[in-house]
């Protein structure tokens, strides 16, 4: 099965990364390089899995992305993944209050990614 | 009656049995040996031993007195029952009851009688209580005795006279003897040391005695004995040894004289047959009214005096003692005598300082002198209520100390020219005190002065919580005015600090505070555990008249009492630092993260799993891109922070031209990829500057590559270089001009900003510091960056730098 996931970051060297690294396995992927930008795509493309940075440009920062998302009970299962290079306990704690499913901090290895990414993809096919 | 009996004890009855036996012996005596006519004696010896048992022993022992006339009349005389008995019975029994209640009632100038007889109003009184009371008695006594026809009627006069004649001088022979001889007295007079004297005169007295009065050595002295002598030897007893002596000679005379009247011989020796004992009478009374009332003139007089010397002593020693030196100036003749004790508090002894004023007018410090003598003029013409004053005197070991004079005219006498005659006084030293007065005024001017400059805020507010202090620290710091805040009430003072919060922090306030969860502070708690200021205080943010951190910390000088002090530290520098710095770091370390994860992230790509070749050369190219900006960013964070933290000692200041380094940096300027050039508008005559060369080319390339990065590769970058000479301040300014992409306002807003970037797409190389980095190059030579920018449009930033002025230019 084919899972949808959205790569939001307003960095295009950090998008080609996670692009590179998700390649080898089987996602849909499309990128948002804003946060307004980003839950656009989500309301109309309903992805399953967002990677979403948390400092961007723009009107709304990835926490606030992060909020609208679980608020909302159409979309409130997608599995969300923090991506950000604020790493103190507070911020952890700002992303797991705002609904987020997983917290990785840059640097972030590409397999550590790829692994969780695809044990959420896995725990899916089985429900 | 049984009630009444038992008010008398054992003792009592032991008493009245001896006063019982002594009135059987008395009246055997007086009817034996006394003359009497009828009923009544010259001498009633009876009358004035009842009335010294009743002064001595109480009015209760009358019922003695009673029995022991009654005894004496049935047993001893053999009288008829009545009336004689009956008589007897009333009026000697009346006579000392009623001389008694008039003692006690009556009073010689306000003195009441004294049974001791210390002053010659006592006697006085005794003798009128005597005589009113022998008349009552005599009254009594003739009448009842008239009535019954004992006497006859036309003799009453003579006989009332008779009788109170007698009794009277019963009273005043025997009465002040035994009160005398009797008395519990303190200070019985000591005879130890006059013993031969005594003797002497009782020798004397007594001889004299039998010579008048029982015709002695008539052959010797024949008519030469004169009854006046017995005066002198009387005087002689109350000049020399007092009221006892003399009582017990007079009573010896008293018996030798009687002896005489009655054995016909002497001076007295025919009286009875003359004049039925008057004359005796008159002499004896006399005798004892001298004797009795010199002795006690003399005894009184002598008793004030120990008194007075007592008291005088005691002053003496009391002004002495306390150190205190005391003068006595007589004001008309300018003497004065000064006592032992000033000149010892001078350091002279007793005879080396006269009496006279001018030795306290010459060692008078010449400063206090004329102070001095105008207070001791005032309190002598009524101008000020006392004298005091403080002054320096010369020791004699030449040191100054300093007295303080009290003193007051003396009596308020006035002379007859209407000046005062004395002034007494004392000096006190005081020259510890001073010096501790100076210590205090001192310590309070240093208090005084540390308050006024202390960088900290501080109010104090009084026992009413009214605001009695405030610094000028805390009137800048918060920006409201002396006038404005002195004495105003602390619930008033705690809104006007929220006021100065605004809506964005709360001021917490101290008003309803109780006193007990106030620190208090004590001076002796020395060894209280230090603790930082931060500990006990409270952060207080304040927006008017600016943003401002202050540490408040209250304190209570006294559990006791509702004075309290605040203070306010004002800590807006090391907390905004600290707010920056950890911002910095944090925002530091976040630049850093994006490009390592990049690296990372394509390095484990690269080493897990195998890539086109294309892909691969993409890979390293970003790896290599990414290390490198991390690179750059060290480097311009550790610039920064080098020149931040050493304040500029990091550059080195040349006397440089300009012109050759914008040249050379203009033509060699170069971006990797780009082929454009800066276009350098002519350069005009530029003077020399003072500056860091390198530092400068530094800003310029950073200027210049941002102007590079932000434009299409097609457009044109331009520098001017000007000199402006319209101010009295030369500058030179540079403008950089790109036609690039622009800023919004909002991005303009933040362009000083550390790690700032406007674009944020990760296309255009940097690390957000370049613009950071020019202001600080460009502000550390006293210059100024400008920034300009237009949306879509292109950026303009322009740097001045001040030309400094040579020697002539600055004279002018």
């Amino acid at each position: 099965m084919t899972y949808k996931l959205l790569i939001v970051d307003d960095n295009s060297e950090v998008r080609n990364l996670l692009r590179l690294t998700l390649s080898f396995g089987d996602y849909e992927i499309k990128e948002a390089i804003n946060g307004v930008d980003a839950l656009n795509v989500i309301n109309e493309w309903h992805p399953a899995i967002v990677l979403l940075d948390i400092m961007m440009p723009g009107e709304k920062d990835g926490l606030q992305v992060c909020r609208e998302v679980k608020k909302d009970p159409t979309l409130k299962d997608t599995f969300i993944a923090m991506l950000t290079a604020r790493g103190q306990d507070q911020d952890i704690q700002e992303g797991s209050d705002a609904g987020a499913d997983a917290y990785l901090i840059k640097p972030f290895s590409p397999l550590e990614l790829s692994t969780l990414v695809s044990r959420f993809a896995l725990k899916n096919k089985q429900i | 009656m049984t009630r009444h009996l038992n008010n008398y004890n054992r003792a009592d009855f032991k008493l009245m049995l001896g006063i019982i036996l002594v009135y059987l012996l008395l009246i055997k005596i007086v009817f034996s040996y006394i003359y009497t006519e009828g009923e009544a004696s010259i001498i009633w010896l009876p009358s004035g031993v009842g009335l010294a048992i009743l002064l001595l022993h109480g009015k209760r022992y009358w019922p003695s007195i009673f029995l022991g006339i009654l005894v004496s009349y049935v047993f001893v005389l053999n009288r008829p029952l009545l009336p004689s008995i009956s008589v007897a019975l009333l009026s000697n029994t009346l006579e000392p009851l009623i001389a008694v209640w008039l003692l006690s009632a009556m009073q010689y100038r306000s003195r009441v009688f004294d049974a001791n007889l210390n002053d010659p109003s006592d006697f006085l009184l005794l003798t009128t209580a005597a005589a009113i009371s022998a008349l009552i008695a005599a009254l009594t006594g003739c009448s009842i005795l008239s009535i019954f026809n004992t006497y006859a009627w036309k003799d009453f006069p003579s006989n009332l006279l008779y009788w109170w004649m007698g009794n009277l001088l019963g009273v005043i022979l025997v009465t002040p003897l035994m009160l005398i001889w009797r008395k519990k007295s303190s200070h019985k007079p000591n005879f130890e040391h006059q013993k031969l004297e005594v003797a002497l005169y009782i020798g004397v007295s007594f001889i004299t005695g039998q010579v008048l009065f029982m015709d002695k050595m008539h052959s010797f002295f024949g008519n030469v004995a004169q009854n006046y002598w017995m005066f002198g030897l009387v005087c002689w007893g109350a000049v020399r040894f007092g009221l006892r002596i003399t009582l017990l000679v007079i009573s010896m005379v008293g018996v030798q004289a009687l002896l005489g009247a009655k054995l016909g011989l002497g001076t007295f020796g025919h009286d009875y047959a003359q004049s039925h004992l008057t004359n005796f009478w008159f002499y004896m009374l006399t005798l004892s009214l001298v004797g009795i009332l010199l002795s006690t003139f003399i005894q009184k007089r002598r008793q004030s005096e120990i008194e007075l010397s007592m008291s005088e002593m005691r002053w003496k020693y009391a002004l002495e003692g306390s150190g205190d030196g005391v003068w006595d100036w007589n004001l008309q003749t300018n003497e004065v005598i000064f006592s032992k004790s000033w000149k010892a508090m001078l350091g002279y002894s007793e005879h080396e300082i006269g009496n006279h004023i001018s030795e306290w007018e010459n060692r008078v410090h010449p400063e206090d002198k004329i102070k001095a003598l105008a207070d001791i003029q005032a309190y002598l013409n009524c101008i000020s209520v006392s004298y005091t004053n403080e002054h320096r005197m010369l020791c004699k070991d030449g040191s100054w100390k300093w007295f303080l004079a009290r003193g007051m005219m003396f009596n308020q006498i006035k002379s007859i020219n209407n000046k005062p005659e004395r002034m007494v006084g004392t000096h006190t030293e005081i020259s510890r005190h001073k010096l501790l007065e100076n210590v205090l005024k001192q310590n309070e001017e240093d208090l005084h002065t540390i308050f006024a400059q202390s960088p900290d805020g501080i109010v104090v507010f009084d026992d009413s919580r009214d605001i009695s202090h405030i610094n000028d620290a805390f009137c800048q710091i918060s920006g409201l005015s002396y006038d404005k805040l002195i004495g105003i009430k602390e619930n008033i003072f705690d809104a006007m600090m929220q006021n100065l919060c605004g809506d964005r922090s709360r001021y917490p306030a101290t008003s309803n505070l109780q006193h007990t969860a106030i620190t208090s502070f004590s001076i002796k708690q020395k060894a209280q555990p230090k603790r930082r200021a931060s500990d006990r205080g409270e952060h207080i943010e304040i927006f008017i008249p600016e943003h401002r951190v202050l540490l408040r910390s209250l304190i209570q000088l006294d559990q006791q009492r509702l004075s309290r002090v605040m203070y306010f530290r004002d800590i807006t520098a090391e907390t905004l630092i600290d707010r920056m710095k950890s911002d910095f770091l944090s925002t530091a370390a976040h630049e850093l993260r994006t490009p390592m994860s990049i690296i990372l992230g394509y390095a484990e790509l690269l080493k897990l799993r195998s890539f086109d070749q294309s892909t691969q050369i993409k890979m390293v190219d970003s790896i290599h891109e990414q290390s490198q900006s991390i690179v750059s960013l060290l480097n311009e964070l550790l610039d920064l922070a080098r020149i931040e933290a050493r304040a500029g000692k990091a550059f080195n200041m040349q006397k440089t031209s300009l012109a050759p380094i914008i040249k050379s940096l203009t033509d060699t300027f170069m971006m990797a990829g780009d082929l454009r050039k800066v276009k350098l508008s002519a350069l005009p005559e530029l003077p020399e500057l003072l500056i860091d060369k390198e530092k400068i080319v530094q800003a310029l390339k950073n200027c210049l590559s941002n102007a590079f990065k932000f434009s299409s590769i097609d457009s044109e970058v331009s520098m001017d270089v000007s000199l402006t000479q319209v101010t009295n301040k030369p500058e030179i300014i540079i403008t950089i001009r790109d036609h690039g992409i622009g800023m919004t306002s909002l991005q303009l807003a933040r362009v000083f900003e550390k790690f700032y970037r406007a674009d944020t797409s990760g296309k255009v190389a940097g690390t957000g510091l370049g613009m950071s980095l020019i202001k600080e190059i460009i502000e550390y030579h006293g210059g100024e960056v400008i920034v300009e920018s237009e949306f879509g449009i292109g950026t303009v930033v322009t740097l001045t730098l001040p030309v400094p002025l040579n020697k002539k230019e600055r004279e002018l």
